[in-house]
């Protein structure tokens, strides 16, 4: 590319663009099962019944599918958040993800600096992994929650 | 769906692509004078290269077995059995698998390096210095890694086995051991998924690599084709050499296990299947079951995640075990330590949503009721991506 004069390398969009290429696949083929599931006469009702496209997407399709687009969302995020061969290889200098700032101080004797940062970073993932599927269950109407789980006779 | 092949053939298949035909074919990238040449692929076949390849093949094929041999237990027990705690395995292992690879190896590091916690709290025990720092250690926190990956295959497949085959084997007079036996071979596809699974999994893992095995000067394969790379001068055709190993031995696993599977009948689940009945284990089998399940997850996050918590509350400097939260006060008050963290977290927030919208586009085309060529052969590209290692990704968006 960079015979085309397209310097991407060692820049933050090309690290964010091979995060988004490496987790794609794994992602592709998590959602894929659920995807699978949803039958087109679901779009199709809320048509007939006077919905747009994306109302229809909305009110018709999002719920069954809110909860494993919730999932495959944390998976790549946690993948991300502490992601290391990609990060290793292609991190913009100056501008270090956490995993090569915590690997940098480690390898220059700072152990102590490098180990509260791991920490911190296993807490913000954490945190936002609670943050994500709190939220989902607080504010997801009880119908998205209720599709897939069992019912209490 | 134009526009998505567009996506796919410039993220993803043509850097790799690229950066594998560059191995034979040097002089198309001006990386070399031959235009079709075997030489980089014999050079990651000797010296060092080699033996880094030969060390991650052992090292992956002993951790997929341990997986397997912890992760088939723990799944039994915790569907099939009373065992104490088995409400929390499945979190316990979904944690683990969230954790990336690097963390823990750090964890153990830190705790039984020299100078480590292990010797500030007065435990002077080299020996186990030198079993985590080597081989053992290596092999130990990958055959960890692939528990998880186990434990899902094993119990998805347990939750289909109804009670019957275990009845009509003790009915017949088999004993437990002997309708184990009867049991193994049908659950034969997830059995070979977990160590196909766990195979894949631990020789393209470059956070052990690159942590716990590179300061105990073990050198695995990925690391070595990192080193290709960053070590002055690079050597991208040797890079891409190492990579055509690399894919080949995630790819032979998982093509022979759906080459052993292919023709043969596993399906067990129908409308007669009964559900199993959780065997009521004794007190003293429960607390020995219990036991050993508190172990397991003692030593898989425990013991790193105290490695790393301690060691992020030690002094750099010194040898006793005072605890200071002096590191965490450096965090909060230099500049700089913070900035990594919050640019992951945005890295990690724009990258999941594009990942998931993308994604979603995806599993519609895949899963379309008018199945395709163009949907079969995107079916496959991502298929063949999801074996790609993370460094020979990354080594190809170099090059590109």
């Amino acid at each position: 590319m960079s015979s085309l004069h397209i310097d991407f390398y060692q820049t933050v969009q090309l690290l964010i663009i091979a995060y988004i290429a490496s987790s794609l696949p794994t992602n592709a083929r998590v959602l894929v099962g659920s995807v699978s599931q949803i039958q087109g006469s679901l779009r199709d009702a809320a048509r007939t019944h006077g919905a747009g496209a994306v109302t229809a997407w909305a009110r018709g399709v999002l719920p069954v599918v809110s909860r494993p687009i919730a999932m495959a969302w944390l998976y790549t995020f946690c993948g991300v958040f502490l992601e290391l061969p990609l990060s290793q290889l292609l991190y913009a200098p100056g501008s270090p993800p956490a995993s090569i700032a915590i690997e940098d101080n480690l390898s220059n004797y700072h152990f102590g600096v490098g180990m509260a940062q791991a920490v911190l970073a296993v807490f913000i993932a954490f945190g936002v992994v609670g943050l994500v599927l709190g939220g989902y269950r607080l504010l997801a109407p009880a119908g998205w929650r209720r599709i897939g789980g069992t019912v209490r006779g | 769906m134009p526009v998505f092949w567009l996506i796919l053939l410039a993220f993803i298949v043509v850097p790799c692509a690229c950066f594998l035909l560059l191995a034979i074919a040097p002089r198309l990238f001006d990386q070399g004078p031959q235009w079709f040449t075997l030489t980089y692929l014999q050079q990651s076949l000797s010296g060092s290269t080699a033996m880094a390849i030969v060390n991650s093949l052992w090292v992956s094929s002993a951790a997929a077995v341990i997986g397997l041999a912890v992760g088939f237990p723990v799944a039994w027990l915790a569907a099939r059995t009373t065992m104490p705690g088995r409400r929390w395995v499945s979190g316990g292992m979904w944690l683990a698998l969230l954790l990336p690879s690097w963390l823990p190896a750090l964890g153990w590091e830190r705790l039984v390096e020299p100078e480590g916690v292990m010797y500030r709290l007065g435990l002077d025990w080299p020996w186990v210095t030198h079993l985590i720092m080597g081989p053992f250690g290596v092999v130990l926190l990958l055959g960890l890694r692939c528990v998880p990956f186990s434990y899902l295959a094993i119990s998805a497949a347990l939750n289909g086995l109804g009670q019957e085959f275990e009845d009509a084997a003790r009915v017949h007079g088999a004993t437990r051991f002997g309708a184990l036996r009867l049991i193994v071979p049908i659950l034969a596809p997830a059995i070979m998924s977990a160590l196909a699974i766990g195979f894949a999994e631990s020789i393209s893992d470059f956070g052990v690599a690159a942590t716990l095995a590179y300061s105990s000067n073990f050198t695995l394969a990925t690391y070595a084709l990192y080193a290709a790379i960053g070590n002055f001068p690079p050597s991208f055709p040797l890079a891409a050499g190492m990579s055509w190993l690399l894919v080949a031995a995630v790819a032979i696993p998982l093509a022979l296990q759906a080459r052993a599977l292919r023709g043969r009948s596993y399906a067990i689940l129908s409308g007669r299947t009964r559900q199993a009945v959780r065997r009521r284990l004794s007190r003293f089998e429960a607390g020995c079951a219990g036991c050993l399940l508190a172990l397991f997850f003692l030593v898989m996050l425990g013991i790193p995640g105290f490695g790393a918590v301690s060691g992020s509350l030690l002094g750099d400097y010194g040898s006793s075990f005072t605890l200071t939260l002096v590191n965490y006060q450096a965090l909060l008050a230099q500049s700089g330590l913070l900035g990594p963290l919050e640019r992951s977290l945005l890295y990690g927030l724009i990258a999941a949503t594009v990942t998931v919208f993308l994604g979603f586009i995806a599993a519609r085309l895949l899963s379309s009721a008018r199945r395709t060529r163009a949907a079969g052969a995107m079916d496959y590209v991502l298929l063949a991506s999801v074996a790609l290692p993370g460094v020979v990704f990354g080594a190809g968006y170099i090059f590109a």
